[in-house]
């Protein structure tokens, strides 16, 4: 059982990435990410001044979660679908959220590197002081991060099976979460009902934790912001396998499935 | 005359498509809306005192950018896509023509994600605007369109050849924005870099369109100048190009797998 869940896993990353060449494979996951990170924090320093960009390097890097988990995993009943293979996932005695959890592993770890990775190449750039950080809070930080990001990314891909405006929609998802994730600005300087909103996104408070591991030390904030976001991210999941459980109802009476 | 109608029924069609499209509604409409948001709450409070070069303007460009690169890029993906590549290209009318009808309607509806980014940074953040020759914006938006043209004919022909179009075209928005200046000063980059950036048309169509609302940096002539240089380098590359792929697709006959 364990090992299917991980060969599926494995079999889903081949199938996301084997089409690229090994420049393409950079200049997409790598470049994309880097520049984007680049430009945010050349906004920051512009903005600024001589101040530590610390801060703008560290949520930018995590705000790159969301090219692979809300794009990646937005996408993926629509790939399904493109690829026929929806109507046997449907149809299968499988545990959907075995299928949903083994989908979503590599895009854990792809999030996971890319922010360690941006996050390393613009620290170097930007000069942030790599001594004061603490690693271990940095690991659980990202991990959180991309784990939330994921369960939303699945929540809003299950729409798929309803609409064909998905990429509208993961568009509009990936700048909100930017915009509630304090990555760029502070989330108090958006009005009160924004403030409330920004609670409901992943980013918030893992971002926050994030900057918690430049020189500190597991403290109950700490544990507070993870615990949050991880709650978050387990919400996610159980309303995303809810709600695919209603849509596939609703989409095998209507035979609506493979209608877009 | 013949010409004209090509481009004419090429433009009026690429239109009606591109508004049947739900991504570009986002492009369109929502896009701006959010850019605007994410760059006016980074300046807001930052004192630098370029609020409407750089958020007014700045997302207005780069909404600009991202509709005009991402259509024109990506509808030769959906012409591959839709099995219409190859007849389009060797159909009696010049594909040349054809492209630059698509482009010209991608342009149209893309001034509308300009005017709404600018619409949207007034509205939100109410910055208090000096403009202080109207002609010479006039002027400058004008040669800022045509400059973003030349460069969607580039970019649609150097990604003709090219299966993975979505990928890069992706890879494109970012490096340009921030190449470019759309939103912060280039003389914030390495000299190393502002090297590469002064031979992007765009780099220097923003300059232009920023100096009626600055009146500081370049000047409108200094700007000028080079500005019609990179256009006319870029035009006749965007003709090299053209040679190479119709070459190419006409020896190897891969236009439709490459």
């Amino acid at each position: 059982m364990i090992s299917r869940f991980f060969s599926q896993s494995w079999l889903y990353a081949k199938a996301a990435n084997a089409g690229l060449g090994l420049t393409e494979f950079f200049a997409y996951r790598a470049g994309i990410s880097i520049t984007t990170l680049i430009l945010y924090v050349l906004i920051a320093r512009y903005t600024q001044g001589d101040v530590d960009l610390t801060r703008w390097v560290m949520g930018n890097a995590f705000a790159l979660c969301v090219y692979e988990c809300i794009f990646g995993m937005g996408g993926y009943f629509n790939a399904e679908r493109f690829n026929g293979r929806l109507r046997s996932i449907i149809a299968s005695p499988t545990s959907k959220l075995v299928v949903i959890m083994s989908s979503s592993v590599p895009s854990v770890i792809i999030a996971f590197l890319t922010v360690t990775g941006a996050f390393l190449i613009g620290g170097l750039i930007f000069g942030v002081p790599f001594a004061n950080l603490n690693i271990p809070m940095f690991a659980i930080s990202i991990t959180t991060a991309a784990f939330a990001c994921v369960g939303l990314g699945l929540l809003f891909g299950a729409f798929a099976l309803l609409t064909d405006s998905m990429y509208l929609i993961l568009n509009a998802l990936a700048t909100l979460i930017m915009i509630f994730s304090g990555a760029n600005f502070p989330v108090s300087q958006l009005p009160i009902f924004a403030q409330y909103i920004a609670n409901a996104f992943p980013l918030f408070r893992s971002v926050a934790a994030g900057n918690l591991a430049m020189g500190g030390s597991f403290t109950p904030e700490f544990a507070r912001l993870i615990l949050g976001e991880a709650a978050l991210g387990a919400i996610y999941f159980a309303a995303a396998l809810a709600l695919i459980k209603i849509i596939e109802r609703t989409a095998i009476k209507k035979a609506t499935l493979e209608m877009f | 005359m013949k010409s004209a109608s090509v481009i004419w029924t090429s433009m009026t069609l690429q239109m009606k498509q591109t508004f049947a499209r739900n991504m570009f509604k986002f492009t369109l409409f929502v896009g701006p809306l959010l850019t605007t948001i994410v760059l006016g709450e980074m300046f807001r409070f930052s004192g630098a005192d370029s609020f409407v070069a750089y958020v007014v303007l700045g997302s207005g460009i780069w909404s600009l950018w991202n509709s005009i690169a991402f259509s024109s890029a990506g509808d030769i993906n959906r012409e591959r896509f839709t099995n219409t590549l190859s007849i389009i290209f060797s159909t009696p009318a010049d594909f040349r023509k054809i492209l630059l009808g698509k482009i010209f309607g991608n342009t149209i509806l893309s001034m509308g994600s300009f005017f709404l980014s600018v619409f949207f940074a007034i509205i939100l953040y109410r910055p208090t605007i000096y403009v202080a020759n109207w002609g010479l914006l006039f002027v400058a938006l004008i040669l800022t369109i045509a400059a973003f043209i030349i460069m969607s004919i580039f970019i649609a022909y150097l990604l003709t050849l090219s299966r993975k179009t979505t990928i890069w075209m992706n890879c494109l928005e970012v490096p340009f924005a921030l190449l470019c200046g759309f939103v912060f000063p280039i003389e914030n980059l390495p000299q190393v870099v502002q090297y590469f950036s002064w031979a992007f048309p765009p780099t220097w169509a923003v300059r232009l369109l920023r100096y009626p609302v600055t009146e500081t940096g370049y000047t409108f002539t200094e700007a000028l100048i080079p500005l019609l240089i990179t256009m006319a380098v870029f035009a006749l590359l965007a003709g090299f190009l053209y040679k190479a792929i119709f070459k190419q697709a006409k020896v190897l006959g891969t236009l439709d797998m490459a």
